[in-house]
Protein backbone atom coordinates (compact mmCIF):
# COMPACT_ATOMS: atom_id res chain seq x y z
CA UNK A 1 0.00 0.00 0.00
CA UNK A 2 2.85 2.06 1.07
CA UNK A 3 4.40 1.77 -2.76
CA UNK A 4 1.36 3.26 -4.00
CA UNK A 5 1.71 6.69 -2.33
CA UNK A 6 4.42 9.00 -4.18
CA UNK A 7 7.19 10.41 -2.68
CA UNK A 8 6.35 13.61 -3.14
CA UNK A 9 2.78 12.74 -1.54
CA UNK A 10 4.48 11.35 1.29
CA UNK A 11 6.50 13.63 2.21
CA UNK A 12 3.71 16.50 1.57
CA UNK A 13 1.84 14.15 4.58
CA UNK A 14 5.22 14.61 7.06
CA UNK A 15 4.95 18.60 6.21
CA UNK A 16 1.29 18.28 7.67
CA UNK A 17 2.43 16.06 10.48
CA UNK A 18 2.34 12.85 9.52
CA UNK A 19 5.80 11.32 10.91
CA UNK A 20 4.63 7.21 9.78
CA UNK A 21 4.52 9.22 5.94
CA UNK A 22 8.60 10.34 6.64
CA UNK A 23 9.04 6.45 8.10
CA UNK A 24 7.71 5.25 4.86
CA UNK A 25 10.04 7.83 2.44
CA UNK A 26 12.84 6.79 4.66
CA UNK A 27 12.83 2.98 4.31
CA UNK A 28 12.49 3.59 0.62
CA UNK A 29 15.55 6.18 0.53
CA UNK A 30 17.59 5.36 3.27
CA UNK A 31 19.41 2.41 1.32
CA UNK A 32 20.46 3.81 -2.20
CA UNK A 33 21.13 7.22 -0.26
CA UNK A 34 23.09 5.43 2.35
CA UNK A 35 25.45 3.87 -0.42
CA UNK A 36 25.43 7.04 -2.43
CA UNK A 37 27.59 8.58 0.01
CA UNK A 38 29.71 5.78 0.98
CA UNK A 39 30.88 5.31 -2.56
CA UNK A 40 32.16 8.76 -2.70
CA UNK A 41 33.20 9.56 0.89
CA UNK A 42 35.51 7.62 3.99
CA UNK A 43 33.49 5.14 5.74
CA UNK A 44 34.45 7.30 8.88
CA UNK A 45 32.11 10.15 7.63
CA UNK A 46 29.16 8.42 6.16
CA UNK A 47 27.23 8.27 9.00
CA UNK A 48 27.60 11.36 9.88
CA UNK A 49 26.82 12.78 6.04
CA UNK A 50 24.03 10.16 5.92
CA UNK A 51 22.59 11.89 9.09
CA UNK A 52 22.90 15.63 8.43
CA UNK A 53 21.04 15.09 4.83
CA UNK A 54 17.92 13.54 6.62
CA UNK A 55 17.82 15.86 9.18
CA UNK A 56 18.05 18.53 6.17
CA UNK A 57 14.91 17.23 4.75
CA UNK A 58 13.37 16.98 8.15
CA UNK A 59 14.08 20.53 9.11
CA UNK A 60 13.00 21.67 5.06
CA UNK A 61 9.54 20.02 5.47
CA UNK A 62 7.64 23.34 6.06
CA UNK A 63 9.03 25.26 2.56
CA UNK A 64 8.67 21.92 0.29
CA UNK A 65 7.51 22.45 -2.60
CA UNK A 66 6.55 19.68 -5.34
CA UNK A 67 8.70 21.66 -7.81
CA UNK A 68 10.85 18.74 -8.62
CA UNK A 69 10.34 14.46 -7.86
CA UNK A 70 11.52 14.29 -4.42
CA UNK A 71 14.52 11.76 -5.08
CA UNK A 72 15.88 14.82 -7.18
CA UNK A 73 15.62 17.18 -4.14
CA UNK A 74 17.04 14.24 -2.11
CA UNK A 75 19.99 13.44 -4.18
CA UNK A 76 20.18 17.64 -4.61
CA UNK A 77 20.85 17.83 -0.93
CA UNK A 78 23.11 15.18 -0.37
CA UNK A 79 24.98 16.34 -3.23
CA UNK A 80 25.55 19.48 -1.75
CA UNK A 81 26.34 17.92 1.47
CA UNK A 82 29.13 15.83 0.01
CA UNK A 83 30.57 18.82 -1.55
CA UNK A 84 30.20 20.95 1.54
CA UNK A 85 32.12 17.56 3.31
CA UNK A 86 34.68 18.04 0.67
CA UNK A 87 35.37 21.56 1.01
CA UNK A 88 35.81 21.83 4.72
CA UNK A 89 37.97 18.74 5.00
CA UNK A 90 39.98 20.23 2.22
CA UNK A 91 39.94 17.54 0.69
CA UNK A 92 39.21 16.20 -3.14
CA UNK A 93 36.64 13.35 -3.24
CA UNK A 94 38.51 10.04 -2.41
CA UNK A 95 37.60 6.26 -3.07
CA UNK A 96 36.11 4.60 -0.13
CA UNK A 97 37.91 2.08 0.16
CA UNK A 98 41.61 2.85 -0.19
CA UNK A 99 43.63 -0.07 1.18
CA UNK A 100 42.01 -2.09 -1.18
CA UNK A 101 42.54 0.82 -4.36
CA UNK A 102 46.33 1.26 -2.83
CA UNK A 103 46.86 -2.20 -4.93
CA UNK A 104 45.17 -0.59 -7.88
CA UNK A 105 47.40 1.07 -10.55
CA UNK A 106 47.16 5.03 -10.80
CA UNK A 107 46.46 4.86 -14.38
CA UNK A 108 42.82 3.16 -13.74
CA UNK A 109 43.50 -0.15 -14.77
CA UNK A 110 43.64 -3.09 -11.86
CA UNK A 111 46.48 -5.22 -12.28
CA UNK A 112 46.72 -8.60 -13.14
CA UNK A 113 48.15 -9.52 -9.95
CA UNK A 114 45.64 -8.35 -8.25
CA UNK A 115 42.56 -10.82 -9.47
CA UNK A 116 43.28 -13.72 -7.14
CA UNK A 117 42.74 -11.37 -4.36
CA UNK A 118 39.28 -10.08 -5.81
CA UNK A 119 37.92 -13.14 -6.95
CA UNK A 120 34.32 -11.68 -6.69
CA UNK A 121 33.23 -9.67 -9.95
CA UNK A 122 31.34 -8.07 -7.53
CA UNK A 123 33.79 -6.79 -5.62
CA UNK A 124 35.99 -5.64 -8.73
CA UNK A 125 33.46 -3.91 -10.18
CA UNK A 126 32.88 -1.44 -6.67
CA UNK A 127 36.60 -1.44 -7.08
CA UNK A 128 36.23 0.06 -10.60
CA UNK A 129 34.11 2.60 -9.55
CA UNK A 130 35.36 3.63 -6.79
CA UNK A 131 37.81 4.79 -9.15
CA UNK A 132 35.95 6.43 -11.39
CA UNK A 133 36.63 10.32 -11.74
CA UNK A 134 34.24 11.85 -9.70
CA UNK A 135 31.81 13.10 -12.09
CA UNK A 136 31.85 10.04 -13.73
CA UNK A 137 31.08 8.62 -10.44
CA UNK A 138 28.10 10.62 -9.17
CA UNK A 139 26.22 10.26 -12.95
CA UNK A 140 26.70 6.35 -12.19
CA UNK A 141 25.61 5.83 -8.93
CA UNK A 142 22.96 8.18 -9.39
CA UNK A 143 21.74 6.47 -12.12
CA UNK A 144 22.23 3.12 -10.30
CA UNK A 145 21.72 3.89 -6.66
CA UNK A 146 19.11 6.55 -7.06
CA UNK A 147 17.47 5.33 -10.09
CA UNK A 148 17.40 8.62 -12.25
CA UNK A 149 17.05 9.29 -15.71
CA UNK A 150 19.73 11.47 -17.58
CA UNK A 151 17.65 14.17 -17.64
CA UNK A 152 17.36 14.20 -13.52
CA UNK A 153 20.81 13.74 -13.21
CA UNK A 154 21.28 16.68 -15.08
CA UNK A 155 18.96 19.02 -13.09
CA UNK A 156 20.45 17.02 -9.59
CA UNK A 157 24.18 17.68 -10.68
CA UNK A 158 23.12 21.12 -12.28
CA UNK A 159 24.36 20.56 -15.45
CA UNK A 160 23.08 19.72 -19.54
CA UNK A 161 21.58 17.12 -20.28
CA UNK A 162 24.12 16.72 -23.00
CA UNK A 163 26.85 16.11 -20.22
CA UNK A 164 24.88 14.37 -17.82
CA UNK A 165 24.66 11.97 -20.80
CA UNK A 166 28.23 12.12 -21.71
CA UNK A 167 29.59 11.62 -18.35
CA UNK A 168 26.90 8.77 -17.74
CA UNK A 169 28.64 7.15 -21.12
CA UNK A 170 32.28 7.64 -19.92
CA UNK A 171 31.59 6.28 -16.91
CA UNK A 172 30.23 2.53 -18.44
CA UNK A 173 33.01 2.88 -20.60
CA UNK A 174 35.65 3.23 -17.89
CA UNK A 175 33.81 0.33 -15.82
CA UNK A 176 33.68 -2.01 -19.16
CA UNK A 177 37.47 -1.25 -19.67
CA UNK A 178 38.43 -1.96 -16.32
CA UNK A 179 36.64 -5.09 -16.13
CA UNK A 180 37.99 -5.87 -19.71
CA UNK A 181 41.62 -6.22 -18.06
CA UNK A 182 40.80 -8.40 -15.56
CA UNK A 183 39.15 -10.72 -17.62
CA UNK A 184 41.94 -10.83 -20.39
CA UNK A 185 44.37 -11.77 -17.49
CA UNK B 1 21.82 1.64 -22.41
CA UNK B 2 23.81 -1.06 -24.73
CA UNK B 3 24.22 -5.26 -23.21
CA UNK B 4 27.27 -4.07 -21.35
CA UNK B 5 25.63 -1.36 -19.80
CA UNK B 6 22.90 -3.38 -18.75
CA UNK B 7 25.15 -6.66 -17.57
CA UNK B 8 27.23 -3.73 -15.62
CA UNK B 9 24.13 -2.35 -13.46
CA UNK B 10 23.01 -6.24 -13.08
CA UNK B 11 26.47 -6.65 -11.78
CA UNK B 12 26.46 -3.88 -9.33
CA UNK B 13 23.03 -4.77 -8.00
CA UNK B 14 24.56 -8.34 -7.07
CA UNK B 15 26.60 -6.62 -5.15
CA UNK B 16 26.79 -6.16 -1.07
CA UNK B 17 24.13 -3.46 -0.29
CA UNK B 18 25.43 -2.24 3.02
CA UNK B 19 22.72 -0.10 4.59
CA UNK B 20 22.70 2.48 8.09
CA UNK B 21 22.67 1.06 11.71
CA UNK B 22 19.97 0.57 12.87
CA UNK B 23 21.08 2.60 16.05
CA UNK B 24 21.37 5.59 12.89
CA UNK B 25 17.61 4.26 11.85
CA UNK B 26 16.01 5.39 15.29
CA UNK B 27 18.23 8.66 15.37
CA UNK B 28 16.49 9.98 12.10
CA UNK B 29 13.42 8.93 12.61
CA UNK B 30 13.09 9.74 16.55
CA UNK B 31 14.14 13.01 14.96
CA UNK B 32 11.57 13.52 12.51
CA UNK B 33 8.88 12.44 14.88
CA UNK B 34 10.44 14.90 17.21
CA UNK B 35 10.34 17.65 14.79
CA UNK B 36 6.76 17.05 13.60
CA UNK B 37 5.49 16.64 17.60
CA UNK B 38 7.18 20.30 18.38
CA UNK B 39 6.07 22.30 15.35
CA UNK B 40 9.51 24.79 14.11
CA UNK B 41 9.42 28.55 15.74
CA UNK B 42 11.20 30.72 14.98
CA UNK B 43 13.40 32.23 17.59
CA UNK B 44 13.37 36.09 17.76
CA UNK B 45 16.88 38.05 19.14
CA UNK B 46 14.81 38.34 22.43
CA UNK B 47 13.78 34.64 22.77
CA UNK B 48 16.04 32.49 25.02
CA UNK B 49 16.94 32.77 28.51
CA UNK B 50 19.39 35.21 27.77
CA UNK B 51 17.28 38.75 28.90
CA UNK B 52 16.55 37.21 32.32
CA UNK B 53 20.43 36.41 33.05
CA UNK B 54 21.19 39.40 31.83
CA UNK B 55 18.51 41.29 34.08
CA UNK B 56 19.59 39.25 36.95
CA UNK B 57 23.27 40.69 36.17
CA UNK B 58 22.49 44.20 36.17
CA UNK B 59 20.34 44.51 39.03
CA UNK B 60 23.25 42.03 41.15
CA UNK B 61 26.07 45.01 39.51
CA UNK B 62 24.03 47.89 40.38
CA UNK B 63 23.54 46.68 43.85
CA UNK B 64 27.01 46.38 44.41
CA UNK B 65 27.69 49.79 43.41
CA UNK B 66 24.96 51.87 44.73
CA UNK B 67 24.81 50.16 47.96
CA UNK B 68 28.17 51.48 49.43
CA UNK B 69 27.27 54.85 47.16
CA UNK B 70 23.90 55.37 49.08
CA UNK B 71 25.19 54.16 52.73
CA UNK B 72 27.84 56.91 51.80
CA UNK B 73 25.80 60.25 51.45
CA UNK B 74 22.95 58.97 54.16
CA UNK B 75 24.12 60.97 56.96
CA UNK B 76 24.69 63.74 54.20
CA UNK B 77 21.07 63.33 53.64
CA UNK B 78 19.70 63.73 57.04
CA UNK B 79 21.61 66.70 57.52
CA UNK B 80 20.30 68.32 54.47
CA UNK B 81 16.87 67.22 55.23
CA UNK B 82 16.89 68.83 59.06
CA UNK B 83 18.55 71.48 57.35
CA UNK B 84 15.59 71.95 54.52
CA UNK B 85 12.80 71.41 57.51
CA UNK B 86 13.86 74.29 59.32
CA UNK B 87 14.01 76.97 56.08
CA UNK B 88 10.58 75.61 54.87
CA UNK B 89 7.99 77.73 55.85
CA UNK B 90 4.51 76.37 56.96
CA UNK B 91 2.46 74.60 54.62
CA UNK B 92 -0.20 76.93 53.29
CA UNK B 93 -2.89 75.69 51.17
CA UNK B 94 -5.69 77.78 51.31
CA UNK B 95 -5.29 81.28 49.83
CA UNK B 96 -6.59 83.22 52.53
CA UNK B 97 -4.23 81.12 54.81
CA UNK B 98 -1.60 82.25 52.05
CA UNK B 99 -2.67 85.94 52.73
CA UNK B 100 -2.46 85.80 56.38
CA UNK B 101 1.12 84.42 56.65
CA UNK B 102 2.24 87.44 53.97
CA UNK B 103 0.65 89.61 56.38
CA UNK B 104 2.47 88.09 59.52
CA UNK B 105 5.65 88.30 57.38
CA UNK B 106 5.36 91.72 56.62
CA UNK B 107 4.51 92.94 60.06
CA UNK B 108 7.60 90.89 61.25
CA UNK B 109 9.70 93.06 58.34
CA UNK B 110 8.11 96.41 60.01
CA UNK B 111 8.54 95.52 63.31
CA UNK B 112 11.93 94.16 63.03
CA UNK B 113 11.22 91.29 65.15
CA UNK B 114 11.24 87.66 63.66
CA UNK B 115 9.63 86.38 67.04
CA UNK B 116 6.27 84.85 67.50
CA UNK B 117 2.86 86.59 67.50
CA UNK B 118 2.82 86.11 71.22
CA UNK B 119 6.24 87.54 71.39
CA UNK B 120 6.18 91.27 70.29
CA UNK B 121 2.96 91.69 71.88
CA UNK B 122 4.27 90.39 75.40
CA UNK B 123 7.96 92.54 74.94
CA UNK B 124 5.94 95.63 74.37
CA UNK B 125 3.91 95.33 77.38
CA UNK B 126 6.71 94.96 79.33
CA UNK B 127 8.47 97.92 77.86
CA UNK B 128 5.45 99.58 78.51
CA UNK B 129 5.69 99.37 82.44
CA UNK B 130 9.33 99.00 82.65
CA UNK B 131 9.87 102.43 84.06
CA UNK B 132 6.56 101.79 86.13
CA UNK B 133 8.36 98.31 87.46
CA UNK B 134 11.06 100.73 88.53
CA UNK B 135 9.33 102.48 91.43
CA UNK B 136 9.30 101.30 94.40
CA UNK B 137 6.83 98.26 95.21
CA UNK B 138 5.02 100.15 98.00
CA UNK B 139 4.12 103.15 96.49
CA UNK B 140 0.52 102.49 94.98
CA UNK B 141 -0.59 103.80 92.09
CA UNK B 142 -2.56 106.10 93.11
CA UNK B 143 -0.07 107.89 94.97
CA UNK B 144 2.33 107.93 91.94
CA UNK B 145 -0.63 109.69 89.70
CA UNK B 146 -0.26 111.95 92.29
CA UNK B 147 3.02 112.21 93.06
CA UNK B 148 3.89 112.59 89.66
CA UNK B 149 3.39 116.67 89.45
CA UNK B 150 5.21 117.57 92.30
CA UNK B 151 8.36 115.22 90.84
CA UNK B 152 7.94 116.63 87.49
CA UNK B 153 7.47 113.58 86.07
CA UNK B 154 4.96 112.28 83.43
CA UNK B 155 2.08 110.28 85.21
CA UNK B 156 1.88 106.53 84.39
CA UNK B 157 -1.20 107.55 82.91
CA UNK B 158 0.13 109.92 80.54
CA UNK B 159 3.38 108.06 79.53
CA UNK B 160 1.20 105.33 78.85
CA UNK B 161 -1.28 108.00 76.71
CA UNK B 162 2.16 109.17 75.14
CA UNK B 163 3.91 105.52 74.75
CA UNK B 164 0.83 104.72 72.49
CA UNK B 165 0.25 106.89 70.78
CA UNK B 166 3.80 106.14 69.16
CA UNK B 167 2.46 102.99 68.12
CA UNK B 168 0.92 102.01 65.11
CA UNK B 169 -2.53 101.04 65.24
CA UNK B 170 -1.61 97.47 63.80
CA UNK B 171 0.63 97.61 66.34
CA UNK B 172 -1.95 98.66 69.10
CA UNK B 173 -4.55 96.11 67.53
CA UNK B 174 -1.46 93.19 68.12
CA UNK B 175 -0.92 94.16 71.49
CA UNK B 176 -4.78 94.49 72.21
CA UNK B 177 -5.11 90.71 70.76
CA UNK B 178 -2.04 89.29 72.83
CA UNK B 179 -3.15 90.99 76.05
CA UNK B 180 -6.74 88.96 75.01
CA UNK B 181 -4.78 85.85 74.63
CA UNK B 182 -5.08 82.93 77.03
CA UNK B 183 -1.55 82.55 76.87
CA UNK B 184 0.00 86.04 77.98
CA UNK B 185 2.39 86.17 80.33
CA UNK B 186 1.59 89.00 82.55
CA UNK B 187 4.43 89.81 85.57
CA UNK B 188 3.31 90.67 88.94
CA UNK B 189 3.02 94.51 88.41
CA UNK B 190 1.09 93.92 84.69
CA UNK B 191 -1.38 92.34 86.98
CA UNK B 192 -1.13 94.85 89.65
CA UNK B 193 -1.82 96.91 86.81
CA UNK B 194 -4.63 95.18 85.49
CA UNK B 195 -6.34 94.78 89.05
CA UNK B 196 -6.24 98.64 89.82
CA UNK B 197 -8.14 99.42 85.99
CA UNK B 198 -10.98 96.32 86.88
CA UNK B 199 -11.19 98.33 90.22
CA UNK B 200 -11.52 101.66 88.76
CA UNK B 201 -13.99 100.13 86.63
CA UNK B 202 -15.97 99.06 89.42
CA UNK B 203 -15.21 95.21 88.39
CA UNK B 204 -13.97 94.21 92.10
CA UNK B 205 -15.10 90.65 91.14
CA UNK B 206 -13.09 90.69 88.66
CA UNK B 207 -10.55 92.31 90.47
CA UNK B 208 -10.38 89.65 93.66
CA UNK B 209 -10.18 87.19 91.10
CA UNK B 210 -7.10 88.24 89.15
CA UNK B 211 -6.08 88.99 92.92
CA UNK B 212 -6.23 85.12 93.47
CA UNK B 213 -4.72 83.90 90.40
CA UNK B 214 -1.55 86.13 91.06
CA UNK B 215 -1.45 84.79 94.39
CA UNK B 216 -1.60 81.37 92.69
CA UNK B 217 0.89 82.13 90.28
CA UNK B 218 3.08 84.27 92.44
CA UNK B 219 2.80 82.86 96.22
CA UNK B 220 5.54 84.62 97.50
CA UNK B 221 5.04 87.94 95.74
CA UNK B 222 3.80 90.40 98.13
CA UNK B 223 0.61 92.63 96.46
CA UNK B 224 0.81 96.32 96.66
CA UNK B 225 -0.86 97.11 100.46
CA UNK B 226 -2.58 100.43 98.47
CA UNK B 227 -4.32 98.23 95.80
CA UNK B 228 -5.87 96.01 98.48
CA UNK B 229 -7.10 98.92 100.60
CA UNK B 230 -8.52 100.55 97.14
CA UNK B 231 -10.24 96.51 96.27
CA UNK B 232 -11.47 96.88 100.05
CA UNK B 233 -12.97 100.11 99.97
CA UNK B 234 -14.98 99.31 97.16
CA UNK B 235 -16.66 96.67 98.39
CA UNK B 236 -17.89 99.08 100.97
Amino acid sequence: MDDEISDENLMMNYCSGDADAFEVLYQRHKGPLYRFILRQCRQEFVEELFQDIWLKVINSRMSYQVIATFKTWLYHIARNRIIDHYRRQNLRPVDNDSDALSSISGDQHIQPENQLETNNQHELLILAVANLPRDQKEAFLLKEEAGLGVEEIAITTGVTYETAKSRLRYAFKNLRQQLEIIHEH
Amino acid sequence: MSTDDEQISSLYHQADQPGPSKMLDDAILTASQDAVNKPATTRGPFSGSWPAAASIAAVIVITIILVPILKQEEPQQELMQTARDESKPPELTGEPELNAYRATETKKKTMGTPAPASGPAMLLEEDLFVDDLAVPAASSISSRAARAPATGETSFTEKKEHLESGISATERSSMQAADSAPFAIHTPEMWEVKISRLIEQGDVKAAKAEIEKLNKQYPKYQINRSLLEKLDSSYE
